[in-house]
């Protein structure tokens, strides 16, 4: 299987050679393949942005090599249209929201791409469903007039109806309340799913536990772990060291597996965390204790 | 009404230009906030939270009933000033809250409002760079900061007013987790030391684990009131679709299958000291 | 060099650098003025000397300022141009029917001294004096007004505000710009209304987002009972001391060198 996205020792510098350089990316590694989900981890500093930008060739390292959908982002004029191939949603997005209706928002992508109009309503038509927008109306609403939700849905949905062939959301999950959360979680198990390629950075673990196929984890610059999410969860050093918050349901068990009891830790979800609490409170009480 | 503590006396809230029709923001609240209590307000987008958190300070006004904090009337243009000395805010945006190019004029900010001589300004600077951990930055300006530490500015500069209590509207919705934690544990501190009341409003449960007390908001009225573990084990949150904090979901599922969990347990730490003892 | 910008306040020991912000208001008060008032040629060119005498001693990088001046050249030259054609006197050279006068390079030439003068003297000003210094300089030598009812703490409010958020409003400036890159605004293109349509896709979320911060920072300022008042932190950090009055001194002089030369030439 091809990779869709590889780097070979990509580093990134700011401002070279002034008072404020900057090395925010050294010797990062990472290869995604087409329909894989990458998640992106770190805490603020870590270069997180910085890569994400790579990706659709607003930013071209400064040493190294990176190929996204074959084109080498380093050459400055294939990568100029590199936006099409790789759409980059950028935090806090319904903040880039400029049009009048939601239509002409979600279309602006579509018409720099010079579609026909029949096709850019289709496209927007189809997008707007698939961040779970169904209203027929919603089209000749002010976005200004939609609550915060709505309107972040809008701003990806703007991304989607380009079509990229990859999709790149830094902090999609950013400031929403749990409806909105579990909106975009839903939105980002359909693309999982259906084996869209897709890269999503965060600083919450919780965020992608069921819905990645591989992680990297960054730190003041430097990747610190590449690999699945299972191989990550059997690294407490990086866990703990990094400030990467398990959900605690995991948390609990991992504590308890610690101290030495005999408890499963191959668990995903929170049911059978509780589950397995239980399990191991029965057979503990009944005398069975395996230290 | 006088005495110490906040109240709401069935306080109602239209707002002038309600698009959507005859739902108020706020229907017949009456709450009362003891002082030295910790208490965490939650809703879903839309229950009036910030409402009520701009009713506390004289931001907004009640279209019927009335606010009282230690007595005073939140209406009555006099007291207004006063009010707004006892009652510090902090907000959701760390950087619209700011308005200095730096920190010590920010936190000056207030003080100098009041009229104070410069220096009681400078004694009270220095105590609010302290209490927030902020020394380092006195002369920095407010975009090198990042947003934690933005929040800790906006905290300081209300803490200079020597406010009685706090209201916190989604201080912690655009921070990231480190920066989320010095606040909260800010938060504690000046909670049990220095004895401060405060209101926190969040749809972020972990934010709410230190509550003594979380008062549930829906469409404008209060839900449910009582300790995180009350609210948290009563079956109705479920129909609001608030999340649950995962400690709580495990306590209730312990308990209902018959293993008690006293009321101190609060934390992943505690639960698990908890069922180490269960052997 | 990267990253500095022209006008930029740079950090600096020198006695312009230490000098109260008021002094240096006042001293280009001073020179503006007598460069207004004299006509004289020599007086003006020996005041362009002192500036750049005054640039090199503080430490002031005049690589950049001379950049900047070369991007006013055509000013300068348009000026010279203008001025040599349209004076009437002795002819020097002809241009087809237009004539350049001696008379006319002489003012041209005074006039670019005084462009220069004036460029020259606001850089050091910026440069050797920080925002908030400068701020605060003006709102004390505008205390007076404050007699007519004036509010000036609310414009030195207002100005403060700006200064704090220049920074953020650029950083959200490119954000914004970058995010439209993403959806394939055109930023670059050859064709101008493509590229203006491009830069109204960042004006108007900025716009919309400075609005919201408008009604942000009222709530967050009422909330600590705002009013206007004198930003007495800041206007207490300015202390006159004798090195201000012992510059004031020859800057009056220049003023009052300027206006004899004026006077008696």
């Amino acid at each position: 299987m091809p990779a869709v996205v590889e780097t070979h020792h990509l580093s990134y510098t700011y401002l070279p050679g002034s008072v404020y350089e900057h090395q925010a990316l050294k010797d990062i590694n990472i290869s995604l393949t087409k329909g894989e989900f990458l998640g992106i981890l770190g805490p603020n500093g870590s270069g997180k942005s910085t890569l994400a930008q790579h990706f659709n060739g607003l930013i071209r390292p400064t040493s190294g090599h990176m190929t996204v959908c074959g084109i080498p982002t380093s050459d400055p004029k294939l990568s100029k249209d590199l936006w099409k191939k790789a759409g980059l949603v950028f935090q806090y997005p319904e903040q880039q929201i400029f049009q009048i209706t939601v239509f002409n928002e979600v279309a602006y992508g579509p018409r720099n791409l010079g579609l026909p109009e029949a096709e850019v309503a289709e496209r927007v038509h189809d997008a707007l469903q698939q961040v779970g927008i169904t209203q027929g109306d919603i089209n000749h609403l002010a976005p200004v007039t939609l609550s915060g939700g709505l309107r972040r849905r809008v701003a990806i949905a703007g991304m989607l109806a380009i079509q990229p062939e990859i999709l790149i959301l830094d902090e999609p999950m950013a400031g929403l309340d749990a409806a909105g959360r579990r909106l975009l979680s839903d939105i980002f198990k359909k693309r999982h799913e259906k084996k869209e390629t897709t890269v999503m950075i965060s600083h919450n673990l919780k965020e992608f536990m069921t819905v990645t196929d591989k992680i990297a984890v960054l730190d003041s610059g430097s990747m610190i772990f590449f690999g699945d999410v299972k191989d990550l969860l059997m690294r407490p050093e990086i866990l703990g060291q990094y400030q990467l918050e398990l959900p605690e349901y995991l948390q609990v068990v991992y504590r308890l597996a610690e101290k030495g009891f005999d408890i499963k830790t191959d668990i995903s979800s929170m049911q059978e965390a509780g589950e397995e609490i239980l399990r191991f409170l029965q057979e503990n009480k009944h005398g069975d204790v395996t230290i | 009404m006088t005495g110490q503590g906040i109240e709401f006396v069935n306080v109602t809230k239209h707002y002038k230009d309600s698009s959507q029709g005859k739902t108020p923001a706020l229907q017949d609240i009456s709450l009362s906030i003891t002082k030295g209590e910790y208490v965490g307000l939650l809703g879903m987008n839309g229950s009036g939270k910030s409402t009520l958190a701009k009713l506390l300070n004289g931001l907004l006004k009640p279209t019927d009933g009335k606010v009282y904090i230690n007595g005073l009337d939140t209406t009555n243009i006099e007291q207004l000033s006063e009010v707004r000395r006892l009652v510090g805010m902090v907000f959701q945006n760390p950087d619209n809250q700011l308005i200095s190019p730096v920190i010590e004029e920010e936190i000056a900010f207030g003080p100098e409002n009041l009229g104070l001589p410069i220096s009681e300004i400078n004694r009270r600077i220095n105590w609010a760079l302290q209490v927030c951990g902020l020394e380092d930055k006195r002369y920095h300006a407010p975009h090198l900061l990042s947003g934690g530490q933005k929040q800790r500015v906006a905290l300081a500069s209300a803490l200079a007013m020597l406010p009685e209590y706090l209201v916190l509207d989604e201080p912690t919705s655009m921070l990231d987790p480190a920066g989320r934690k010095e606040l909260l544990a800010h938060l504690r501190v000046l909670n049990k030391e220095e004895d401060m009341t405060i209101l926190i409003i969040s749809h972020n449960p972990e934010d709410l684990v230190q509550a003594d007390r979380l008062i549930v908001l829906d469409h404008g009225s209060i839900f449910l009131q009582g300790t995180p573990r009350e609210v948290y084990a009563n079956a109705k949150m479920a129909e609001l679709g608030l999340d649950t904090p995962a400690v709580y979901q495990l306590i209730n599922q312990l308990e209902s299958n018959g293993y008690p969990v006293p009321e101190n347990v609060k934390s992943v730490r505690e639960l698990v000291d908890y069922l180490c003892l269960q052997l | 060099m990267t990253g500095m910008k022209l006008g930029q306040y740079v950090y600096g020991n020198s006695l312009l650098h230490l000098l109260d912000p008021r002094t240096k208001i006042l001293s280009c008060l001073l020179v503006i003025f007598s460069v207004i008032i004299t006509n004289n040629l020599y007086f003006l060119l020996f005041l362009v000397v002192l500036m750049a005498a005054a640039i090199i001693s503080s430490g002031l990088s005049y690589q950049l300022i001379l950049s900047g001046l070369l991007k006013l050249r055509y000013l300068l030259l348009f000026t010279l141009v203008f001025q040599g054609f349209l004076t009437p006197g002795e002819t020097v050279f002809m241009v087809g029917k237009l004539s350049m006068t001696r008379e006319g390079l002489i003012l041209g030439l005074i006039n670019i001294s005084r462009l220069v003068i004036l460029f020259l003297g606001s850089m050091i000003l910026l440069m050797t004096t920080s925002a908030l210094k400068l701020s605060a300089g003006i709102e004390c030598l505008l205390l007076p007004l404050r007699k007519l009812h004036i509010p000036i703490h609310n414009y030195t409010t207002i100005l403060s505000i700006s200064f704090r958020f220049l920074p953020t409003l650029f950083e959200e400036a490119t954000i914004i710009k970058n995010a439209q890159k993403s959806r394939g605004a055109q930023f670059d293109s050859s064709n101008i209304v493509v590229r203006i349509k491009s830069y109204t896709a960042i004006l108007i979320p900025l716009f919309e987002a400075s609005l919201v911060r408008a009604a942000d920072l009222g709530e967050a300022m009422d909330s600590r009972c705002f009013t206007s008042h004198p930003n007495q932190l800041r206007l207490n950090r300015l202390q006159i001391k004798r090195r201000d009055i012992l510059f004031l001194i020859p800057m009056t002089a220049i003023l009052g060198a300027g206006i004899t030369i004026s006077i008696l030439l």
